[in-house]
């Protein structure tokens, strides 16, 4: 171990790299509060980063969760004026299928107008002009204002505002133990990827790890009941559909279908795991998304489908109460375990979803003000993040038009997702990465059908020149890539995809075996 | 002249086949959906390299597999065999270097060091097996070689003395220009010359130079060694992800011999079924504009490739089958169904060799002559052969035993052709 201590002072110490998290540092550092992030792996690799990228018109909940459809449809309008860039206008549907009743459709309006949701019923003949794939049906259609939005994208941008606001983020630190003397919280010793140890010593401690909260609370003595919800996602290699469809019936798994970017994403599960480290995706989930989506696009099964992945939702169930993980409200909740347990200096904030981020951090850093009896306001819902200053929002073709610009002087690395050189190299002066895995989340680069087959040799060749990698982070780099993408698509292993999955081995173990490079050394 | 030998698939194996019945003056027809793997592969002709560690002596180690496992290819067409087919190969089509007894170890496009049995002259002067000082070219348009990376991979892996990266900025008309855009260029004399005026000053203290594999098609030998005398240092060819552009040379060289020899090409005429007795096929149905058309022939070998080129599909069941005759294919055994779901990424340098996924393995069971056979050992059609990647239980791309299998089976089935049209 280490001999020497890092040691680092400040108002707020933000535990967790999730959109609260960095939605909270922003927002401290705003209010001029010294604030420091700590996360255990990269920025946006816990369930902000594996969600199907649904910014929520709050429709989905306007029956069954008022307060958080409300919640939904007030932070839509927010993030889309401060989030413009992260954020495609793709707007929602909401549809009886013929298996839903059709009745539902009744209570659904109400429930918008009653929310505060913009709802508007369009015929099904509109509705089958705008989506001609639609299942033709279908009895009622509803319009809302659903959109996509780019998770990670709108992370990095809250981080650089942040930062911006002089707030340190500090990715793949890990909290090895919070600093507690006499049930007073002053802070957390943490390890770094290389094992240096920082004490990190805050007036105020922000616990904002979702679905781990209950672990890092346990660390002060409290206990914070969070129960995993395992939800399951499926891309599909087209984007099969331009707007969101949602079926309008009470939620349930495998009802929305979202399209991102080049892909669509049918999700989702929702199923309490016991510990959000340690869960599976089974084939059978797998058979029942694809047979979701089938309900909603017919001939769905037919489309490649390129991977699988999963998230666990962070959702706190108050102590005595007991519920099916779809039963437990989607609001979030924050704890002041102060006056809860008896624990000064550090606060939870868990439960919500990816729109409401900002409100959540809101209230938190709020409560930080109150315990440190501060009087500072909050300025996150005005200030327009980073690149979203022009108000105009994300739209599919960006990437092929950018392209087109500079077809004949910029080289590609990766097709699929559209990436040229110029933006990899820009992306590393920023972030100085030699991990595929960073790069992935920062560009999208090896998301499309041939999952990096192709691209990651070219990425990790950039990186080598750009970065100065060394030769053994370079190879680890590559394997480590390839084995994270072959876990993906493991449980899809079919059709195309399987042929692709052939190609990608054989493109590297056959062409470049890389098992064995360096095996000499 | 009767019905020939319809050979179905364009890759190396169906080729071998075909070729060698053409010279021994059957009449051969092989049909294809698209050009196969040669396109896609680079022509080094692998009998075994890792068995999981690497292998020196290809041939002595392809009858120690075939002992280890009965079921894989090997088992039944024995190193001899494959002796045989890579000698006729490369006799047939030349400009090969190897096969000796020892693997040759070449090095790849990250730095890799490749064992391979045999390869064309261009590829073979790379052979790591003596230390040197190597320059590798970057070629400053082409996405698809990284000679940085590859020359520090290298350098570290203790294979060369020394290894550099030579830069070359001669213009391309873009930034962005394929490897087949590289190989007519490289026919063009004031292009060569412009890579070699760029080349020399960098050379210093260099022993040999590997270029990303793109110089050119029918004429890369003479550019080759033309490179040679300019540069007064050996030339090496280094193989690149797809496409493979000495691939495409050694492909236009084994159907030119093919045609040769008397042989038919179709390409673009794929197989959708057939249509059998309860003993043989007797015909194959081709798509064609319009309608099917069926084509008729004395024997049957089916050259489709495995699970990588379409010749067999998996289903969403997980279930492998075999489109055209829908032939009985011994199952893998079934995934789980769950997989550990991705942690946060682990500290680099995990360098464990990944699993097979071994769905990949699927592949068709054959006899003594090369018929496929169902599960209780019977051949499934009497004039029905199966060849290269169609086979099962070899996992090839890892083994590097694809090429040997392809040659190897597809030259036994010949033989089989051959000697029953005999009787």
């Amino acid at each position: 171990m280490s001999g020497q201590q890092a040691s680092i002072s400040c108002d707020v110490l933000c535990i967790g790299g999730g959109s609260t998290g960095v939605g909270i540092a922003r927002d401290a550092a705003m209010r001029g509060l010294s604030t420091v992030l700590v996360e255990r792996g990269d920025l946006a690799t816990g369930t902000t980063g594996r969600f199907h990228g649904l910014l929520h018109s709050g429709g989905r909940y306007v029956v069954k969760d008022p307060a958080a459809a409300r919640e939904c449809a007030e932070e839509n309008i927010v993030l889309r004026r401060i989030a413009a860039d992260c954020i495609e206008d793709t707007g929602g549907l909401f549809v009886a299928t013929p298996a839903d009743d059709p009745a539902y459709g009744d209570r659904f309006l109400a429930g918008c107008r009653a929310s505060g949701v913009p709802v508007e019923e369009i015929t099904v003949g509109e509705a089958l002009r705008r989506e001609p794939r639609l299942n033709p049906g279908i009895r009622r259609a509803f319009l809302v204002p659903d959109a996509s939005v780019d998770s990670w994208k709108t992370v990095w941008a809250t981080v650089r505002s942040a930062q911006a606001h002089a707030a340190r983020i500090l990715a793949h630190h890990r909290v090895e133990s919070l600093l507690v003397t006499d049930r007073q919280v002053s802070g957390a010793l943490v390890v770094d990827r290389a094992g240096q140890r920082t004490r990190i010593e805050a007036r105020m401690v922000v616990n904002a790890t979702g679905a781990w909260a209950g672990k890092i609370a346990a660390m002060a003595g409290a206990r914070v009941n969070v129960r995993p919800g395992k939800g399951i996602m499926i891309a599909m290699n087209h984007r099969l559909v331009n707007t969101v469809l949602n079926r309008c019936t009470m939620p349930a798994d495998g009802d929305i279908l979202v399209p991102i970017r080049t892909v669509s994403v049918i999700g989702t599960t929702d199923v309490e795991v016991a510990d959000p480290d340690d869960w599976a995706i089974t084939a059978q989930e797998v058979q029942q998304m694809l047979q979701a989506g089938e309900m909603l696009v017919p001939g769905f099964r037919s489309a490649r489908a390129l991977r699988a992945w999963g998230g666990v939702r962070p959702l706190y169930q108050p102590e005595g109460e007991a519920t099916g993980s779809r039963d437990i409200t989607r609001t979030h909740t924050l704890l002041d375990h102060a006056s809860r347990d008896g624990i000064g200096g550090l606060l939870t904030i868990t439960g919500g979803k990816f729109c409401t981020y900002r409100l959540m951090a809101e209230q938190t850093v709020d409560a930080v003000c109150t315990a440190l009896g501060e009087n500072r306001a909050c300025r996150t819902a005005e200030e327009v993040l980073p690149d979203s200053t022009e108000h105009k929002h994300y739209w599919l073709g960006a990437r092929l038009a950018a392209r087109e610009a500079t077809r004949n002087s910029d080289q590609l690395v990766c097709e699929c997702e559209l990436v040229p050189r110029s933006r990899l190299l820009k992306v590393l002066e920023k972030h100085s990465t030699t991990d595929l895995d960073d790069l992935r989340r920062l560009l999208r680069i090896g998301m499309g059908p041939c999952q990096g087959g192709f691209c990651m040799l070219r990425a990790a060749g950039v990186v080598h020149e750009a970065v100065g990698a060394d030769a053994a982070t370079s190879v680890a780099s590559l394997r480590t890539f390839a084995a994270e993408r072959r876990k993906g698509v493991a449980p899809l292993l079919h059709g195309d995809q399987l042929r692709q999955a052939a190609l990608d081995e054989w493109i590297l173990h056959g062409v470049l075996d890389i098992d064995h490079a360096m095996a000499e050394s | 002249m009767g019905a020939p030998v319809v050979v179905i698939g364009a890759g190396l194996a169906g080729l071998t086949c075909a070729t060698r019945l053409a010279e021994q003056g059957l009449a051969v027809l092989v049909l294809a959906t698209g050009q196969g793997a040669t396109h896609l592969a680079p022509p080094l002709l692998d009998v075994l390299g890792y068995v999981p560690d690497r292998v020196e002596h290809p041939f002595a180690a392809v009858d120690e597999l075939a002992a280890a496992m009965p079921a894989h290819p090997y088992a039944r067409l024995g190193a001899a065999t494959v002796r045989t087919a890579l000698d006729w190969f490369t006799t047939t089509v030349g400009g090969f270097v190897g096969p000796g007894d020892r693997n040759l170890l070449l090095p790849t496009a990250v730095g890799g060091a490749r064992p391979t049995a045999a390869a064309p002259a261009t590829m073979a002067g790379g052979d790591l097996g003596r230390p040197r000082r190597v320059g590798l070219v970057e070629l400053s348009a082409l996405r698809d070689f990284h000679a940085g990376l590859a020359a520090d991979v290298l350098a570290r892996g203790g294979l060369v003395q020394e290894a550099a990266a030579l830069r070359v900025a001669t213009p391309t008309g873009g930034a962005d220009t394929s490897p087949m855009r590289y190989a007519q260029l490289f026919t063009e004399t004031e292009f060569i010359e412009a890579v070699v005026a760029e080349l020399r000053p960098q050379l210093s203290g260099l022993d040999a130079v590997g270029f990303p594999a793109v110089l050119g098609f029918d004429t890369a030998e003479r550019v080759w060694a033309r490179l040679q005398d300019s540069l007064g240092v050996e030339v090496f060819e280094i193989a690149l992800p797809p496409p493979s552009i000495p691939g495409i040379r050694f492909y236009r060289r084994l159907v030119a011999r093919l045609r040769a020899a008397g042989g038919r090409v179709e390409i673009g005429s794929p197989v959708r079924g057939a249509r059998t007795d309860q003993h043989k096929v007797i015909g194959v149905r081709v798509a064609t504009a319009g309608r099917d058309r069926e084509v008729a022939g004395s024997a049957y070998v089916l050259a489709t490739g495995g699970l990588r080129a379409g010749g067999l599909l998996a289903g969403e069941d997980g279930r492998v089958r075999e489109p055209i005759l829908d032939l009985p294919v011994p199952q893998p055994p079934q995934p789980t169904g769950d997989l550990p779901v991705p942690q946060p990424p682990q500290p680099t340098g995990d360098l464990a060799t990944s699993p097979v996924e071994p769905r990949l393995l699927a592949g068709l069971a054959v006899d003594d002559v090369g018929r496929p056979v169902d599960a209780d050992g019977r051949v499934c059609f009497d004039n029905l052969y199966a060849v290269g990647a169609t086979l099962g239980v070899a996992a090839s791309w890892r083994e590097l035993s694809g090429h040997g299998i392809a040659l190897a089976s597809g030259y036994q089935v010949a033989g089989s052709i051959m000697s029953r049209s005999q009787q």
